[in-house]
């Protein structure tokens, strides 16, 4: 069984959700056996999960785990459904705050009652007043319509303990904050510890990593089987780097890298590691196999910690076969001079140097134009939107540069655009720039690893300029937008070029991750006492 | 069936739980089916039930009732033999009789402690953080099942109690919160019972509404109310065929003129005339039902006994003067400043003048530990400290057995409703010397002067010791007052008894 491990699968989803979800797809097409492990508690998680493709039987959430709510019918919950213990109520909607207050007879507050939206009112969560008027506890629903977390609330209106419940409304988890003093004496409401009781047993840990390891081993135990291996691979290493060395059972563990392991990705060699990959980075032997997006990758690691484990090249993106075979757009059916970029407005993204480029374009070629797709990252009071506005108003690009926000519909804005624009500071993989040529979009980059710059094949499906240098982007966007020949060159090579993210070849490269899982396992399990 | 609702029942009873104890044995007796019922959550009740002589089957506790635990028989649970704690993970390390440690890889992770007066057995898991804080501690029934579980404010005090069922879910939760500024239990909440939640702002209107499903299984319920702290909580239980208050106590701070003081706080909810929560209120002696009668000519007031002495102890055979400890003489009663036990020492240190050997015994759970200092410290100075006793307060037999070596028992009380004591005393055959109180010693139901013993007008110590010399010193004023109080036991025979309290019930 292969288990990919996430925290959440939120709605607005970075490239690490992408990636997961495009991996599951693809395992799922060639029937390989895996669940979705979700970490996190997420009220919504299954409404959101559905969303992306995953069945309930695919997912094991944490939580739900030791819920046993890992699979249950949805029923819509309202505030009818709710029993306050408490006669002669009275529930005044108010509608604009998707909210009931709901009082008893002496116009005593008994609850606000939280709900999604004026027509479903489907109930989010109660906040729960004792007969004194003290705010006692606050009840979170979960999307399928049952009582799953309780926060519990200090006479000061703290939250001092949390209690998840199973389906039938019965404790199972619970989680503790103390007291703690900081070295100026403040006195603070650190968690400090988990209380499981799972199957009528009791257990106590310090840390939500000690509660994954007991979870991943329960599913480690689970789902053991003697002839091949249960293969774990992390998508996000704060949830397991450590736990995943530390478990009971044999298993194959998968580092699976989603970003530079460098802070920064232009000095791989020497500069301070990516904090994220830290730990894993110095343990890297521990695991079983590191999986990077890109060969530069690989090719970096192996120079730089010399490892004794696996390295795989396996791209992080994959190109569909529908896309793959769709007809092509020759560029002259495409706008003259448009440019595109996927990407949050943030400041790895460096957007704005793209839009200074497209200012120095429109110096000679007024036609050009370019839309950004993207939500922007608020950071800074949204120092990344206002340094893009900054350029926009200096070049006078107020007609030609638009930012468009998050769309989903690639295929409509892809087809129709000629040139693919990428400026970042750094990157992991950069699936928007794949899709970009699996669209024929000629792809003009910066050299910026991980990714752009494997991506992009300078001068077949366009050009690799020198990092940083808005100047030279500039340049290679007149380069194409002067010559039809060209542009219409680079363009048959952004489609030729995507099929290296083919599925049979993204698959490919996964069987060959698992066939070393294979390999091992009976060597694994010969050093246990569990083959036997 | 009868209904005899109290607080509890504890290790150490005082006279009200005597006297609701010695009434549930009597109507059952007379197959009067009676069940002493207990609103407090107490997880030793079955224990403390055994230890005064009771049966679970007579006993109902409202938490139990909820818990569903009423008819659970005791199984000894081990700590080491804990189903829910994984020994593959942790290790159980003793730390002494008392308590054993769980511990986690050297780090422990929480307290077990044991259960008193056994060996090994769960009383307590008491799980706790990193730096020792307490997170959950749950709580064992003496009858071996795991019965509650608590939560805890960041500074240690209580935050939840939730209260489970044999199979563990939770069926009942108090919180713990904030009223002007103080943290206490703001609120008692009945989960899924009979498919409902229920809400209550304190542990009496939940006791009203148990009496209320009480009243509904049993057909004509009798339900008395033998703590004024409930008389609210009982008086407002509906459907019941009669409801009665049971005043143990003189209900006035002003013992020598009980007509003109106010009563104490807590008794005007049951004397409200404009209320009358009850049927009628019940008082152990005529005297005090004249003196309310007087006050709240609108109230209902009879007289019920409060005690009874049991047959076998009637029929037993006399102790004669010489198998009881030469010039003892005994102080029954809780050592608390309302008994006086002070004027016992002084009487001894007198009675001494006359009667050299005499010694006095103290049996009695001291309401303080100062007190016994005190009293020791009294029987220092006045030159009689090694001819004081002070016996360990212990069950009935340890009673019978104070009852039958003493020759004399004094009562040195300032007010006393009925005293219980007393009555005991003449079980065994004891001339009584006692200063006249309300509402024991005003009447010759118990003491008549000269004949059983001496009533003394004034409260002096001096008198007192002569009256008690002049008995120890006059083996044949002995002999005929101990008959004589051997004889006005007869009168509190639990058929004689039995039968008052069916006239109660019946007009």
């Amino acid at each position: 069984m292969i288990f990919h491990i996430n925290a959440t699968m939120p709605e607005q989803k970075s490239g690490i959700e992408h990636a997961e979800i495009q991996r599951f797809m693809l395992f799922k097409k060639n029937h390989i056996a895996q669940k979705l492990i979700l970490r996190d508690w997420d009220p919504e998680c299954h409404r959101q999960t559905k969303a992306a493709g995953i069945d309930d039987d695919d997912l094991i959430n944490m939580f739900d785990y030791f819920q046993k709510a890992t699979i249950v019918a949805t029923q819509q919950l309202t505030i009818k459904d709710l029993d306050f213990g408490v006669v002669d109520l009275e529930f005044n909607d108010e509608p604009q705050n998707n909210r009931y207050l709901v009082v008893d007879n002496s116009k005593k507050l008994v609850a606000r009652v939280n709900y999604n939206n004026a027509e479903t009112q489907r109930v989010k969560s109660v906040e729960l007043f004792d007969g004194f008027g003290n705010l006692y506890r606050v009840d979170h629903y979960d999307i399928r319509g049952f009582k799953s977390l309780q926060q519990w609330y200090t006479p000061d209106n703290k939250i001092e303990s949390e209690t998840w419940l199973d389906v039938h409304g019965q404790p199972v988890l619970e989680s503790f904050f103390k007291t703690t003093k900081t070295v100026n004496h403040q006195s603070e409401l650190t968690r400090t510890n988990w209380h499981l009781t799972f199957n009528e047993i009791s257990y106590d840990f310090d840390t939500i990593e000690d509660l994954t390891i007991y979870f991943l081993d329960a599913i480690n135990q689970t789902f053991f089987n003697t002839l091949e291996p249960n293969i774990f691979i992390l998508d996000r290493s704060h949830l397991a780097d450590y736990g995943l060395l530390h478990l009971k059972n044999p298993a194959y563990t998968v580092l699976h890298l989603h970003n530079s392991h460098a802070g920064d990705a232009q000095e791989p060699m020497q500069s301070v590691l990516n904090n994220n990959y830290e730990f894993a980075m110095n343990a890297l032997n521990q695991y079983d196999a590191v999986v990077s997006a890109t060969p530069q990758q690989t090719r970096d690691i192996k120079l730089r910690f010399q490892p004794s484990v696996p390295l795989f090249t396996i791209p992080v993106g994959i190109v569909k076969d529908t896309l793959l075979h769709a007809k092509r757009v020759r560029v002259g059916e495409r706008q003259f001079g448009k440019v595109v970029a996927f990407a949050r407005i943030a400041w790895e993204k460096h957007l704005d140097d793209l839009v200074r480029a497209v200012g120095i374009v429109k110096e000679e070629i007024p036609e050009v134009s370019l839309d950004l797709y993207g939500y922007a990252d608020p950071t800074d009071n949204f120092r990344a939107k206002r340094a893009v506005e900054a350029v926009i108003d200096k070049y006078h690009l107020g007609d030609s540069v638009t930012m468009k926000g998050y769309t989903t519909d690639i295929d409509a804005v892809e087809n129709r655009a000629m040139i693919y624009g990428l400026t970042s500071r750094m990157e992991g993989f950069n699936l928007a720039i794949m899709e970009g040529i699996a669209h024929g979009l000629i792809a003009l980059s910066y050299d910026v690893n991980y990714g752009p710059n494997e991506i992009v094949q300078d001068n077949i499906n366009g050009k690799i300029v020198p990092y940083g240098d808005y100047q030279a982007m500039a340049n290679a966007m007149l380069t194409v937008l002067r010559d039809p020949r060209l542009a219409q060159r680079y363009s048959d090579g952004a489609y030729q070029s995507a099929e290296r993210y083919s599925e049979t070849n993204v698959m490919a490269a996964w069987q060959k991750l698992i066939e070393d899982a294979n390999q091992k396992w009976q060597h694994k399990i010969a050093a246990t006492n569990l083959g036997r | 069936m009868n209904f005899f609702i109290s607080e509890n029942i504890f290790s150490f009873n005082s006279g009200t739980e005597h006297a609701q104890i010695k009434r549930t044995k009597l109507f059952n007796a007379f197959n009067d089916a009676a069940k002493y019922v207990t609103r407090n959550y107490n997880r030793l009740l079955d224990r403390d039930l055994k230890a005064v002589g009771l049966t679970p089957d007579v006993v109902l506790n409202m938490y139990d009732f909820f818990q569903g635990t009423t008819d659970i028989k005791r199984v000894e649970q081990n700590l080491r033999l804990l189903k829910m704690l994984p020994l593959d993970t942790y290790h159980i390390v003793a730390d002494g009789p008392n308590q054993s440690f769980l511990n986690h890889n050297g780090r422990r992770i929480a307290t077990i402690t044991v259960m008193p007066e056994t060996v090994g057995l769960v009383n307590e898991v008491i799980f706790e953080d990193r730096a020792g804080n307490p997170t959950i501690r749950e709580n064992w029934d003496w009858r071996g099942f795991k019965s509650s579980v608590d939560t805890f404010h960041p500074d240690g005090s209580l935050a939840t109690q939730r209260f489970l069922n044999l199979k563990g879910d939770v069926v009942l939760e108090i919180t713990h919160m904030a009223i002007n500024g103080i943290v206490q239990p703001t609120m008692w909440q009945l989960l899924n019972y009979r498919g409902h939640h229920y809400r209550f702002n304190s542990e009496n209107e939940l006791l009203t509404f148990f009496l209320n499903e009480i009243v509904k299984r049993y057909q004509e319920a009798t339900l008395i109310s033998d703590r004024r702290t409930l008389d609210e909580a009982v008086g407002k239980v509906s459907g019941a065929k009669q409801k009665f208050a049971y005043f143990h106590d003189i209900h006035t701070p002003d013992v020598v003129q009980p007509r003109l003081g106010d009563p104490y706080p807590v008794y005007e909810i049951a004397l409200s005339q404009k209320n009358q929560l009850f049927d009628a209120i019940l008082v152990p002696t005529d005297a005090q039902r004249h003196d309310i009668k007087a006050r709240y000519p609108n109230l209902n007031v009879k007289t019920a006994p409060d005690t009874f002495i049991l047959q076998s102890m009637l029929t037993q055979s006399q102790t004669s003067v010489r198998d009881r400890v030469n010039h003892r003489i005994l102080f029954l009663g809780r050592l608390s400043p309302e008994k006086n036990p002070e004027a016992a020492v002084q009487v001894l240190a007198v009675t001494r003048r006359y009667v050299n050997d005499a010694t006095l015994e103290f049996m009695g759970y001291p309401a303080n530990t100062e007190i016994v200092q005190k009293l020791q410290q009294l029987a220092r100075d006045l030159g009689v400290e090694s001819s004081v006793i002070f016996t360990p307060y212990g069950n009935y037999e340890a009673v019978k057995e104070a009852l039958s070596r003493a020759q004399v028992i004094i009562e040195t009380s300032h007010g006393e409703g009925f005293g219980m004591n007393l009555v005991e005393a003449l079980a065994f055959g004891l001339p009584i010397v006692s200063y006249r109180i309300n509402y024991t010693t005003t009447t010759h139901e118990i003491v008549e002067n000269n004949r059983n013993g001496y009533v003394l007008p004034t409260a002096s110590a001096n008198i007192m010791a002569q009256r008690v010399a002049s008995i120890l010193n006059d083996p044949s004023k002995w002999a005929s007052m101990s008959t004589a109080s051997y004889q006005k036991a007869k009168f509190f025979s639990a058929e004689k008894i039995y039968n008052v309290w069916q006239q109660v019930f019946k007009n």
